[in-house]
């Protein structure tokens, strides 16, 4: 081929090479196209400038395309913004008028209350819960129906006590309304001095204690009483001092009506017993170290309940041996029913181990004086304390272990012989809940946060170290289910009343289902699970078609609060898709 | 042998080496919680379901705070901001100890339906050994595995997890895994744990091949079969249980299945038996060195996860002893035990059945709920009354080694050595494999546990002595004169070190 090139279609004149002859160049030129018009070359050169213009185009077109694009995204970020801005806007909303709200909440506690209230008991479903305070008509008047041998009591019956003989007869929302109110319905009796002594001089327990036992005029003071706890417990009361009490009553229920305290108040209560029981533990303690007699009796005794609490299974009737045991113990301590002479302590004031003091019960109720003895209240102490540590261990690792032990437990502190001026010593056990398992009462922190830990209830060990989230999660689970076995029992049978009601559970599953996304823990979820895990049934039997939407709220909305990824929230989520699976209960709201 | 050192090499490795840069990876997933609050806010508007439910809920809410007091406010708006952010290291608790781990269950990719089944039994997240085996396990295609870890951190939901990830769930009448136990009760167990595990994994079907439970003639027609190997190759011989489709073949105690003569030869011959397997997985807390030689053999090519020596021990597990002024002192003492101290459940070892007969009688009368199993009583008779053990139905459970290894119930508190393990002829010396698996009877999965050893004579002292030698650990001493200041020993014991810091020291 020759050496020269030849332009395509759309070229420019070719260079000629031979002549000088203008037109026979041209056709030579024309000529020579002509001919090498299908050749390869020819072809090669045109799609060379076809794709060169394609190039073009083609780079032209991404360009444009970038462009888009970036006013594209620009377009997305601007509408992120509004989005964030509106979000932000309307959070930093929400959180004032949430504000707002609890400021208004705090006002509206200030009001008192108007005193009387509507004398039949409301057909209210029972998580109405309203802090009024109970009306002394009619819990009086129900209270003298229930009693066919209408005592005249010397002194005025104390609304709370009326309230509770009441109840073996009244609806669970009876029983609810009153209780709830119980802890509120008096002063802290911290701040209260009791009637038969001077104000100064029990301002504490150990105060109390130790001024018996270095003072012999004191102790000389209080002997007669010490003899005269047991017996009341047994005969009735006819106490020396029940004309001095009179007016006091008068005084503390005026007080009441005037000043309802809120649930915030009655909570820190339930700290101050805890460090009064610690008291106890050393008044004890201090006794046995003089006394190696009583040291050892003691010791026995709380070994003894100890073990009895970890010999609960939960095989109907199983229990009898360590329950007939553990109210021995305290039985004995009572003096009821030996005369050793080691077990008798020095009496104490059960008002600083309850969250609100009871007046004198009617005639005929049990320990109505104004002490017991300090060995029961400290047995009643272990007991609750080896529950708690059962549940702690044992139900924290099966939780079902905790029903049993529940039982027990409500089964004794609802026992006469056991209360104080007809009312239950519960708040013992309470206070150690509070302690441990703040959740249970409201309290919310941060799983994350050394300061949220310590709101939670998150142990250290020995060396100042948090406890690990294992060993927390299981001790939340025992504490969560014992709670649920403390709280759901069903009294409707019994002759007792019922010291702890149920309503005291849907407060606590209200507390911490009401928590904001960002106030939650996993600490709420643990817990949460636990009560309601393998309670549902004593739950739904209690609040029916209420329970199933409170359960609803508690595994299906609370969850979606959790951050995405929440191990504990998910196993709340399993344990409704559980319960669809075993017991055909669906919670879906239509 | 020129293995041996390689793999406490590339244990050292997996268990140090991992973690120190799993630090990192933590703070990273542990910031964005830091910011939980908008994305559950882009939750809930994400699905417009989920906002709906959400106002109802706030409807509820509503009422609640309405009427109720309002609950104790203990988090106000004001101070969340102010906290001090717990230390990295007590977040994530001791690197050393057996439970520790960063991971999730999800980052290890198991599915959707075990996962719920975990998150049931109140599994929060995988421990060490789960955590370093799962990965290896799950791993494609399929490796054989040779896992030594403490009693009590996981290792049959390891297995488990396994196996139920295995499974061709379109074929629920054909054998794909099998499982080996030593004793029935243990095989039981493992039932249990897969049925547990994979209660939400549709269609997955479970059987035991132990003593009894397998009619002559009849089929063995599950996915999963858990079982003791006698009778696990009776029934291959006898046609019963197609061995074709083997997936996964897993033996539990492992070194007690190939020590024993006897076990250890039905072993293999149920491994002969079977034309192919794709995996297999062996599992102990113990691996004597002669044991790990011919575990090699069986499970050849397997990835290996081991411990030292003085690592075995869990520190959860308050070690004591009691000296006993004689062997007839003992029951006295024993009884006295429950109340110094918080006791779930409990387990009493003995040497002979009539102890166990008379211990049973004693504590009854003390009112406690005691059963006890040895030898003596017949197959689906033990059945019953470990379960009943399990279900807490009783709290006291007597027995001799039989079962001495893997029974897990979580509550048990207090693991007794009324007798001191011995082996070998006449029982001469003492025994450290045993002590090591009856006191991991409790201490389970982190949990504090109290294990007592009774002593009275100068030989039941040496040979414990010489097995706190063995394992390198002090056993505290207890006295029976002064109950009250037992009492108070016990307690600071309880109380020192928690679970799993032992390792520290």
């Amino acid at each position: 081929m020759a050496p020269t090139s030849f332009p395509g279609v759309s070229s420019s004149p070719p260079p000629s090479n031979s002549n000088n002859d203008n037109t026979e160049d041209k056709m030579d030129d024309y000529e020579r196209r002509w001919r090498e018009r299908n050749s390869e070359e020819t072809h090669k050169i045109a799609l060379a400038a076809a794709l060169a213009r394609h190039n073009e185009i083609r780079e032209r077109a991404l360009g444009i395309l970038q462009l888009e694009q970036l006013r594209e995204e620009a377009e997305i970020l601007r509408q992120k913004r509004i989005q964030t801005e509106e979000r932000v806007k309307l959070e930093t909303q929400r959180a004032m008028e949430q504000l707002r709200i609890r400021e208004e909440e705090n006002k509206a506690r200030q009001i008192p209350q108007p005193p009387p209230r509507v004398p039949t008991p409301p057909p209210a479903i029972p998580p109405a819960v309203q802090p009024k305070q109970p009306d002394n008509a009619t819990t009086s008047a129900s209270q003298q129906a229930n009693q066919p041998p209408p005592a005249p009591a010397p002194q005025q019956p104390s609304s709370s006590n009326a309230s509770q003989t009441s109840q073996t007869k009244a609806t669970p929302q009876g029983t609810i309304q009153q209780h709830l109110n119980q802890p509120n319905a008096f002063q802290p009796s911290q701040s209260q001095p009791i009637a038969s002594q001077p104000p100064k001089q029990q301002p504490t327990v150990s105060d109390a204690i130790q001024k018996q036992a270095e003072t012999p005029a004191n102790q000389a003071n209080q002997n007669p009483q010490l003899a005269q706890a047991p017996a009341t417990a047994t005969t009735a009361p006819q106490h020396p001092q029940n004309p001095s009490h009179t007016p006091q009553a008068g005084e503390t229920s005026s007080a009441h009506t005037q000043k309802p305290q809120n649930l915030h108040e009655s909570v820190d209560r339930y700290v101050t017993i805890h460090k009064n029981l610690k008291e106890v533990r050393k008044a004890i303690k201090e006794r046995g170290e003089k006394d190696a007699q009583f040291k050892k009796k003691a010791g026995e005794m709380r070994r003894a309940i100890t073990r009895s609490v970890g010999q609960l299974t939960g095989e109907r009737g199983a229990n009898k041996v360590p329950t007939d045991t553990i109210v021995a113990q305290l039985e004995a301590s009572l003096g009821i029913s030996t005369v050793l002479e080691a077990v008798h302590s020095q009496p104490y004031p059960p008002e600083l181990v309850m969250a609100s003091k009871p007046e004198r019960g009617p005639q005929g109720t049990l320990n109505n004086g104004e002490h017991m003895p300090l060995l029961t209240i400290y047995l009643l102490n272990i007991l609750a304390k080896s529950a708690i540590a059962q549940f702690c261990s044992e139900a924290g690792a099966n939780p079902k272990t905790a029903d049993p032990i529940g039982v027990i437990l409500v089964s004794v502190f609802a026992q006469r012989r056991f209360s104080w001026r007809g009312r239950s010593l519960i708040d013992i056990v309470i206070a150690k809940f509070r302690i441990l398992c703040p959740v249970l009462f409201g309290v919310r922190g941060n799983d994350k946060t050394e300061e949220g830990r310590a709101k939670l209830g998150w142990k250290k060990d020995q060396n100042g170290n948090w406890i690990s989230e294992q060993e927390h999660n299981d001790r939340m689970t025992g504490l969560g289910a014992g709670y649920a076995s403390i709280c759901l029992r069903d009294f409707s049978k019994s002759q007792l009343f019922n010291p702890w009601p149920a309503t005291n559970y849907w407060f606590s599953l209200a507390s911490i289902t009401c928590t904001r996304p960002d106030d939650t823990s996993s600490t709420q979820f643990v817990v949460l699970k636990a009560m309601i895990d393998n309670h549902t049934a004593h739950f739904l039997r209690i609040y029916g078609d209420m329970g199933v939407r409170a359960l609803h709220v508690a595994l299906e909305d609370f969850p979606h609060k959790a951050a995405a990824g929440n191990v504990a929230a998910s196993s709340l989520q399993v344990l409704a898709a559980k319960l669809r699976r075993d017991t055909g209960l669906t919670l879906e709201v239509k | 042998m020129s293995e041996t050192p390689k793999a406490t090499g590339s244990l050292a490795d997996r268990i140090t080496g991992p973690a120190a840069s799993k630090l990192d990876a933590a703070t990273t997933s542990f910031t964005p919680s830091a910011s939980n609050a908008s994305s559950s806010w882009a939750d809930e508007v994400a699905s417009p379901v989920g906002g709906q439910s959400k106002q109802l809920g706030g409807g509820i809410e509503e009422a609640q705070l309405d009427g109720a007091a309002q609950p104790l406010a203990g988090s106000g708006l004001h101070d969340a901001q102010y906290e001090v952010e717990v230390k990295l290291s007590d977040l994530q608790g001791d690197v050393n100890s057996p439970l520790f781990s960063v991971n999730t269950f999800e980052e290890l990719g198991i599915n959707q339906g075990i996962l719920q089944g975990l998150y049931s039994m109140n599994f929060k997240k995988p421990s060490k050994i789960q955590e370093k085996a799962l990965p290896l396990l799950l791993g494609n295609p399929p490796t054989n595995m040779i896992a030594q870890s403490q009693s009590g951190t996981g290792k049959t939901a390891a297995f488990v997890i396994t196996i139920l990830s295995r499974l061709d769930y379109s074929r629920p009448n054909q054998p794909q895994a099998l499982c080996l136990a030593p004793s029935r009760e243990l095989a039981r167990q493992i039932e249990g744990v897969v049925r547990t595990i994979g209660q939400f994994v549709q269609g997955l079907t479970v059987q035991a091949a132990v003593p009894g439970a397998v009619e002559r003639g009849a089929k063995v027609q599950a996915m999963v079969v858990v079982g003791t190997p006698g009778t696990v190759m009776d029934l291959i011989k006898r046609r019963q249980f197609d061995v074709s489709n083997m997936k996964v073949l897993c033996l539990d105690e492992a070194d007690n299945m190939l020590d024993q003569q006897g076990l250890g030869d039905q072993c293999l011959r149920v491994k002969q038996m079977i034309p192919r397997v794709d995996q297999i997985l062996l599992f102990s807390a113990t691996f004597p060195d002669e044991v790990m030689r011919y575990a090699q053999q069986f499970s050849p090519g397997a990835n290996e996860i081991k411990l030292k020596r003085d690592e075995l021990t869990v520190g959860g597990i308050k070690q004591m002893y009691m000296d006993c002024p004689s062997d007839e002192g003992k029951y006295d003492i024993l009884a006295s035990l429950y109340g110094l101290m918080t006791i779930g459940s409990s387990i009493i070892f003995v040497k002979k059945k009539d102890t166990a007969s008379r211990i049973a009688a004693r504590l009854t009368e003390d009112g406690h709920k005691v059963v006890a199993v040895h030898s003596a009583f017949e197959g689906s008779e033990r059945d019953s009354i470990v379960e009943d053990f399990r279900q807490g139905r009783a709290k006291v459970l007597i027995t001799t080694n039989v079962l001495a290894r893997g029974i897990d119930v979580s509550s048990v508190s207090m693991v007794i050595n009324y007798d001191i393990p011995m082996k070998g002829r006449s029982d001469a010396e003492p025994d450290p494999e045993t002590y090591l698996h009856r006191i991991g009877r409790t201490g389970r999965f982190g949990r504090v546990g109290v294990s007592i050893s009774f002593v009275f004579d100068r030989k039941s002292f040496a040979a414990l002595n010489q097995i706190a030698q063995h394992y390198n650990i002090d056993l505290v001493k207890l006295d029976q004169d002064d109950w009250d200041k037992t009492e108070e020993i016990v307690k600071n014991v309880i109380k020192s070190s928690r679970a799993g810091t032992n390792l520290q020291s």
